[in-house]
Formats: C-alpha cells, sequence, structure tokens
C-alpha cells in the first residue's frame, strides 16, 4: 500500500475503533494494529508514539467525518 | 444578556450537566451490589458520553480550558473505571449474555487511551515532524 494510502488507512481505523460497537471493537482494534504496524515496520517507532504525531490530522479527519455526517 | 454570552453560559450548563451525569454513571459503574454485565454496559455509557464531548470540542473553534480539562478528567474516570471492570472480568463466559468477552472492554480502554494522548499530552513539534517522516516519508 502507497505510504499515503497507508497513513488514510490508519486514520479511518482509529475512527472506526472509536466509533464501533461493543462487539466489533477487538476486530476493529486488531486491524487499526495492523495497519500501525505496518507503517512503523524497520523503524523504532511504537504505535502509540505513531499515534501521538498524528493528533492533528486525526482531528482533522474526524471533524471532516461529523460534518459529513451531519449533513 | 448578548446572544454570545447567552451560548457561553448555555455550553457551560451543558458541560456541568454532563460533568454531573459522568459522576452518577460512575459511581453506578462502581457499585459492586449492581451484576458486572449492568456495569459494563453503564460503563460504555460513560465512554459515549466522554465521545460526545470531544465531538463538541472538535466542533468548537475555540474550546475554553475548563472543558479541556473536563474532558481529560473524564476520559481519566472512564479509563481507570474501565481498568477497575477489567479486573472482575476473569470469567472469560461473564459477559456473553452481552454478546461480548472482556477484550471488548480492554480494546474500548485502549481507544480512550489513544484519544487521552492525542487530547491531553504534549508534543515537540520537531518530534512530531520526525516521526511522520519516518513513517511515511516524502507522503507527509
Amino acid at each position: 500500500m502507497p505510504r499515503c494510502e497507508l497513513l488514510e488507512a490508519i486514520l479511518q481505523a482509529q475512527y472506526e475503533l472509536e466509533t464501533a460497537e461493543p462487539h466489533d471493537l477487538p476486530d476493529c482494534r486488531a486491524r487499526l494494529h495492523a495497519r500501525l504496524d505496518q507503517a512503523i515496520a524497520g523503524t523504532h517507532l511504537t504505535r502509540m508514539e505513531l499515534l501521538s504525531v498524528l493528533r492533528d490530522r486525526y482531528k482533522e479527519f474526524k471533524r471532516a467525518q461529523l460534518l459529513a455526517e451531519a449533513r | 444578556m448578548s446572544a454570545t454570552l447567552a451560548m457561553a453560559s448555555a455550553a457551560k450548563e451543558r458541560w456541568q450537566t454532563a460533568g454531573r451525569f459522568a459522576d452518577v454513571l460512575e459511581a453506578a459503574v462502581k457499585a459492586r451490589r449492581s451484576p458486572l454485565i449492568a456495569r459494563v454496559v453503564t460503563w460504555f455509557n460513560l465512554c459515549r458520553l466522554c465521545q460526545d464531548l470531544e465531538e463538541q470540542l472538535l466542533l468548537d473553534p475555540a474550546p475554553n480550558p475548563e472543558e479541556l480539562q473536563l474532558h481529560r478528567a473524564l476520559l481519566s474516570l472512564a479509563i481507570g473505571s474501565g481498568e477497575g471492570l477489567l479486573l472482575e472480568c476473569g470469567d472469560p463466559h461473564l459477559l456473553e449474555p452481552l454478546g461480548i468477552s472482556a477484550e471488548a472492554v480492554e480494546a474500548k480502554i485502549d481507544s480512550l487511551r489513544i484519544t487521552f494522548t492525542q487530547w491531553h499530552t504534549d508534543i515537540d513539534p520537531e518530534r512530531q515532524q520526525a516521526v511522520l517522516q519516518e513513517a511515511f516519508g516524502a507522503a507527509v
């Protein structure tokens, strides 16, 4: 997967985890972990470190999702 | 009262109500006289409240420090009480009536932790850019 698509896929996976119904949570978490692991493969980064630096992008992403859902 | 002041006052009242409601939910989560599955459902409602407040923060162009502080406090509360519930979920079949396992509670706690980190921890902008470059290269 190209890197820019991977970044978008991580944001989407985090959103799905946040908004998942309780019975879907374990699968959503596994999907987010898989995307994160793909992004940090070959680096010394941790999943949480990557999520931490994505804070601004994720907020933008989520704001856009909320506004789209409100329309 | 001006329209702006009235809106600010209404928003403040909404947040105060949310805070009081969260206290009620947290007390119900900790009430061991109630069945564990009822407390788990209440905990998910507490998580939902945190999420609603976060959505308000996201859509507010200038959230005030008190709102951010309450969001931080509620997230901490939800993470802590979720951890408490996890300790009681030793039997893997306990949550079966809800169609979930303890892993669902654990995954929700992880999600809350991510939110806490993204909203309420500091970050060095230079380090942030370096990490993004390392993970995504020229794509960022």
